[in-house]
C-alpha cells in the first residue's frame, strides 16, 4: 500500500446525536481525533457501532455533524468514500460479488476508474499479498479468514484516509487473526477500531471507552483499559 | 433506496433458485412438484408487487438465458417448448398480482391477506398461462390440460399454507420487512 | 456451475455470446411455426449433424444426454397422441421439444456462464432507455450469483441445526429462519454497498 501523506486525518464529531424513536443512542457527542491508531471499547449496546456508522457516513444524524478532513461524510457521499472505509464483522454481510477480482475491482470503479485501470491495480495488490491466483477465484471457496482478507483489501484499494473496523476479528482463529493484524499494522492510514477485547488496543495511541452512548474514559489505552476492567468487574458483581 | 431494492431483488431471486434445489417430487407428467413456486409467492407476499415482480422476472430471464436455475438444474429457451413453459412465463405475473393483492388488503388480518393473495396470485393467475402453455406444447385440449395440471393443485395448496405461515412469522418478527404492507 | 457444462472445446466457443443468443432465440421461435412432422424431424436430424460437426461424437453424446430432462414429457406426449390417434401432431410436438432443447443447449454448452453474465451486464446499458438503471442491473446480477452458494450453505446449516434438535428433518421447518435471514442480509449488504459509494444514478 502506498504511504499516505504525513499528516494524519482530521476527524471532527460535533455535537452528534442519533435517536431511534424515544431511544437516545448518541446524544451531543463531540470528539476531535488526530491520532493514527484509535480504539473504541464498550459493552454491546454502548453506542460504539452507531458511532462507527456515523463516522462512515452511513447513519443520518438527528443533530450535529461529522467531518473527516473537512468532508461531511453523511451528506457528501462521493467525497466521503475517498476519505473513509469501513469493514464490518461478518464478511458475508459485505461481500457483493462472486469472484475476488470483481469484489476488489468494485471500489475502484466506484471511484471513477474504468475496468482495465481498476484491474491493473487489483492485480498489483494481489501480487503484493502473494495471491495473484485469487483474481478468478470464487469467494465462496475461500475460508473465513481469507474472506476477511478480501474485505480488507477491497476497502484498502480505495485508499481511504480513515479505516473503520467493526470487531473484524470475531469468529476467526488466532493464527489468521495474527496475520490480519500484521497486515493492519503496516497500514499508514488512520485506523479506528471497535472491539470489546481490551488486549486489541495495547499498541494504540488512544482508547475511548463508551457506555450508554456517552464517553466514560478517553486517553492512553493502559489507563482506560484499567478503568474499563474495573467497571466491568463491578457490573458483574452487581448483577450476580 | 435503490441499493435496498437491488439487494432485495438479487436475494429473493437467489432464494427462488435455491428453493429449486430442494428435492422435488418427480411426477410422470414431466413437471415436478418443487418448492420454487413457494419462492415466487414469497416474492409477492413479502416484497410486494413491484419488487416481487421484478425479482421473479429477473429469475426467469436468467433462467431462459441458460443458467441452470429451474428445479432439476434446467435452463435455456428449450424450456419454452416443455411442460413448464406456461408456468415459467406466468411466474412474474403471479408474483406481481400476489403482491398487488397484499397491498390492497393491508388493513386485513395478515393470515387472510396472505392466503387470499397467494391463492389468487400464486394459483389462479399462475395456472392460466400454465394451462395455455400445456395446451400449446402438449397439443392438449383445455379439458385434458386441466386434468394434467390438476395434479399440482394439492402441492400448491400446501405451499399457500406454508407461505401464510412464513409471511406471518416474518411479519411478527420483522414487521417493517413486509414491504407489501408498508 | 460456471464452466461450460460440457468441458469439451467446440468450434462455437469463440463466437460471441450476443450472436449466439440472437441465433438461438430466432431459431427457437421459428420452430413454433412449423406444423409439418417431416420438416420438424428433418430439423432434428440437421441439429444432430450440427452437433457432430461442432464437436464430434463426444459433443453429440453430451448434447443428447442433456435431453434427459425432457423424457417424462415426451412419454406423455407419445401416449397422449397415440391415444388420440394424432401421430402427426405428436411427432411434430415431440421433435419440436427435442429440437428446442438442442438449439438452446447448443448455446449453453458452448458458452461460459461467466461470459453470458458479462454480456448481460454490457447490454443492460441499453436498458437506460426503458428507465432502468444499468449500474443497478450489473450489481444485482453480481449479488444474485454471489448469494446462491451462501443461501445454499445456510439452508444446509439450518437443517443440520434442526437435526441436532429433533428426529424430524424437513425443509419446510427451516423456511421461516431462512426467509428471515435473507431479510436481515438485505439490510447489511445494502449498507455495505452504500459504504462503498452505492449505485450510481442513471444520469452519472
Amino acid at each position: 500500500m502506498e504511504i499516505s501523506p504525513n499528516k494524519p486525518a482530521e476527524i471532527e464529531i460535533d455535537s452528534a446525536s442519533v435517536f431511534y424513536g424515544k431511544e437516545r443512542i448518541l446524544e451531543n457527542l463531540s470528539l476531535s481525533i488526530r491520532e493514527q491508531r484509535i480504539g473504541f471499547i464498550g459493552r454491546n449496546g454502548s453506542g460504539k457501532t452507531t458511532l462507527l456508522r456515523i463516522l462512515a457516513g452511513l447513519q443520518e444524524l438527528n443533530n450535529g455533524k461529522v467531518l473527516i478532513d473537512g468532508t461531511e461524510v453523511a451528506k457528501n457521499r462521493k467525497e466521503a468514500i475517498t476519505k473513509v472505509g469501513i469493514i464490518f464483522q461478518n464478511p458475508d454481510h459485505q461481500i457483493i460479488f462472486p469472484t475476488v477480482g470483481e469484489e476488489l475491482r468494485f471500489g475502484l470503479t466506484q471511484l471513477g476508474l474504468n475496468k482495465n485501470q481498476a484491474d491493473l491495480k487489483v492485480v498489483a495488490c494481489l501480487k503484493q499479498y502473494d495471491k495473484v491466483d485469487w483474481f478468478e477465484r470464487y469467494i465462496s471457496t475461500l475460508s473465513q479468514g481469507q474472506k476477511h482478507l478480501v474485505c480488507l483489501l477491497s476497502v484498502l484499494l480505495m485508499k481511504p484516509r480513515v479505516l473503520l473496523l467493526d470487531e473484524p476479528f470475531t469468529g476467526i482463529d488466532i493464527p489468521t487473526q495474527r496475520k490480519l493484524e500484521q497486515y493492519l499494522s503496516s497500514i499508514k492510514q488512520t485506523i479506528i477500531h471497535v472491539s470489546h477485547v481490551p488486549e486489541t488496543f495495547e499498541n494504540y495511541q488512544r482508547l475511548i471507552w463508551m457506555d450508554e452512548g456517552v464517553v466514560q474514559a478517553d486517553g492512553k489505552p493502559r489507563t482506560v483499559i484499567k478503568k474499563y476492567k474495573d467497571a466491568m468487574k463491578n457490573y458483574v458483581e452487581m448483577n450476580v | 433506496m435503490i441499493e435496498k431494492t437491488s439487494v432485495l431483488i438479487a436475494l429473493f431471486a437467489a432464494l427462488i433458485a435455491v428453493l429449486g434445489l430442494v428435492p422435488a417430487f418427480p411426477l410422470a407428467s414431466g413437471v415436478p412438484i418443487t418448492a420454487q413456486s413457494l419462492g415466487v409467492m414469497l416474492c409477492g407476499t413479502v416484497l410486494g408487487s413491484k419488487k416481487g415482480g421484478l425479482a421473479t422476472l429477473f429469475f426467469v430471464i436468467l433462467t431462459l438465458l441458460g443458467l441452470p436455475l429451474l428445479a432439476g438444474g434446467r435452463g435455456g429457451v428449450g424450456l419454452l417448448a416443455g411442460a413448464s413453459a406456461g408456468f415459467i412465463i406466468g411466474f412474474p405475473m403471479a408474483a406481481f398480482i400476489t403482491g398487488w393483492l397484499m397491498e390492497k388488503t393491508s388493513s386485513v388480518d395478515i393470515h387472510i391477506s396472505v392466503s387470499l393473495s397467494s391463492i389468487v396470485g400464486g394459483i389462479v393467475v399462475l395456472y392460466i398461462p400454465g394451462l395455455i402453455g400445456m395446451m400449446i406444447n402438449a397439443g392438449m385440449s383445455l379439458n385434458a390440460a386441466i386434468v394434467a395440471v390438476a395434479v399440482y393443485l394439492p402441492g400448491d395448496i400446501l405451499k399457500v399454507i406454508l407461505v401464510t405461515i412464513v409471511t406471518s412469522a416474518i411479519f411478527k418478527a420483522r414487521p417493517n420487512s413486509i414491504f407489501a404492507r408498508s | 456451475m460456471f464452466t461450460n457444462v460440457s468441458s469439451l472445446e467446440t468450434r462455437l466457443d469463440k463466437i460471441s455470446v450476443q450472436r449466439k443468443i440472437i441465433f438461438t432465440c430466432s431459431a427457437a421461435a421459428i420452430l413454433f411455426f412449423i406444423k409439418n412432422p417431416i420438416v420438424m424431424f428433418s430439423i432434428f436430424a440437421a441439429l444432430l449433424i450440427i452437433y457432430f460437426s461442432v464437436g464430434g461424437f463426444k459433443f453429440l453424446w453430451v448434447g443428447l444426454y442433456q435431453l434427459k430432462v425432457t423424457i417424462p414429457f415426451i412419454i406423455i406426449l407419445a401416449f397422449w397422441h397415440l391415444y388420440l390417434d394424432q401421430l402427426d401432431r405428436g411427432v411434430t410436438l415431440i421433435f419440436r421439444l427435442i429440437s428446442a432443447f438442442l438449439i438452446a443447449n447448443l448455446f449453453i454448452l458452448t458458452s461460459k456462464i461467466h461470459d453470458i453474465i458479462l454480456a448481460i451486464q454490457k447490454y443492460s446499458f441499453y436498458l437506460k432507455n426503458f428507465g432502468i438503471n444499468p449500474h443497478a442491473v450489473s450489481i444485482t446480477i453480481g449479488l444474485f450469483i454471489r448469494s446462491i452458494p451462501i443461501l445454499k450453505q445456510r439452508a444446509k446449516n439450518l437443517m443440520l441445526a434442526q437435526s441436532a434438535r429433533s428426529t424430524k428433518r424437513s425443509f419446510w421447518r427451516i423456511s421461516v429462519p431462512l426467509a428471515i435471514s435473507v431479510l436481515d442480509d438485505a439490510d447489511h449488504v445494502s449498507e455495505a454497498l452504500r459504504a462503498r459509494g452505492g449505485i450510481r444514478k442513471k444520469e452519472d
